[in-house]
């Protein structure tokens, strides 16, 4: 047996074998420094020995039951507190239900806006191109008269300028086409 | 009277007072565990009740083939650590210093017990200065007297395993011990 392999077992020697001892103790007779080391690593042995026969000992064991058992009397599972919470998040519920019945109409809302401004700008076009011909365009003076002639179609006029509100530059092609007509020359 | 399987059945359940006798039964080990990872006692107290909370937490889980003191020994071994690892302790015991605080003494009369106490303290301030695993089937196997097996289902560690940690944590505890000795040619030793 080697010094190393020695050293290994010393440190397990109460758990050998009576072989493995048997092994041990016979290398110990030829080797003085693993027959101190032995001799060491049993004393240390001895010592944890004593060190586990020694319990710590709780000094208030009653606080320290109070103090568990106060905080596990606190709202847990168990407790009828369950009913609110699932009350709660039924009410959350119905807020997410809201909440995606607005998401939805606003979608749709939104899609028939897109909708009416694709069939709108379809209409100018085939406006500008077919009745352009047919109307009377008329120059800045006329056209002011026109509006004097009738102080209501001003007041319409000015009421419906056909411009979208939210966008400045863009005129509605329907509205543009009625006015067009509205104020066609008598 | 029922047993620590019946009192943990009736647990579940919410039964508050079987979880008081549970406690009862088992504060003391469970204390005693604590102080041999931490070597204080008003953290050892702490962890103990930490340790009965998350046990009540995870009461649900509980198995009956499971022996209640083993489960104990996992969750205040894994809360051990957690205050093991945390900075300030980290940094608290790079300046080793065995630190016997009279709080060790207060339960103590006489000299013998004194002497046993403060030995248990050396050692188990020694044991802090292991690697984790080392310190933990160190502390399971030599102190707590448990077997290879018992370590080896707490800890999840393969046999091989716990016998090289249980080899090098001997090794680094005598030589502790007789540095120890050396630096205050204690009567301990």
């Amino acid at each position: 047996m080697s010094c190393q392999e020695c050293e290994r077992l010393i440190f397990e020697y109460s758990e050998l074998t009576s072989i493995e001892k048997e092994k041990v103790n016979a290398h110990l007779e030829i080797c003085k420094s693993c027959m101190m080391l032995f001799n060491s690593a049993s004393y240390s042995a001895q010592l944890i020995k004593r060190a586990a026969g020694t319990i710590p000992i709780l000094q208030n064991p009653v606080r320290l039951t109070n103090d568990i058992m106060n905080r596990i009397s606190k709202p847990v599972p168990h407790s009828s507190n369950l009913f609110d919470f699932s009350l709660l998040r039924l009410k959350f519920k119905y807020v997410q239900y809201a909440m995606a019945a607005v998401s939805i109409f606003l979608l749709f809302f939104l899609a028939i806006e897109q909708l009416q401004f694709s069939i709108n700008s379809l209409e100018d076009q085939s406006f500008r191109k077919e009745d352009l011909s047919k109307l009377v365009i008329l120059n800045r003076n006329d056209f002011r008269q026109e509006l004097n002639k009738s102080k209501a179609t001003a007041k319409f006029f000015l009421a419906n300028n056909c411009i979208n509100p939210f966008k400045i530059n863009q005129v509605d092609a329907q509205c543009l086409k009625q006015k067009t007509i509205f104020y066609k020359p008598l | 009277m029922p047993t620590a399987p019946d009192l943990i059945e009736l647990a579940k359940s919410g039964d508050h007072q079987a979880f008081r006798k549970v406690v009862e039964a088992h504060q003391g080990f469970a204390y005693a565990v604590a102080f041999r990872f931490v070597g204080n006692r008003n953290e050892a107290e702490d962890i103990t009740q930490e340790a009965f909370i998350k046990l009540w937490k995870n009461i649900g889980k509980y198995r009956s083939e499971i022996k209640l003191t083993t489960w104990l020994y996992k969750i205040i071994m894994n809360l051990c650590f957690d205050y093991l690892k945390s900075a300030q302790r980290k940094k608290s015991l790079k300046n080793i210093n065995i630190d016997l605080s009279p709080q060790i003494y207060d339960e103590v009369n006489s000299e013998k017990q004194k002497d046993d106490f403060e030995m248990l303290g050396v050692i188990v301030q020694l044991a802090k200065q292991l690697t984790p695993k080392q310190q933990s089937v160190f502390i399971l196997r030599d102190l707590e007297d448990l077997s290879v097996e018992e370590v080896s289902e707490i800890t999840g560690m393969e046999h091989g395993q716990i016998k090289s940690n249980l080899y090098y944590a001997r090794l680094k505890i005598r030589e502790g011990l007789t540095e120890y000795y050396r630096e205050t040619k204690s009567k301990l030793l």
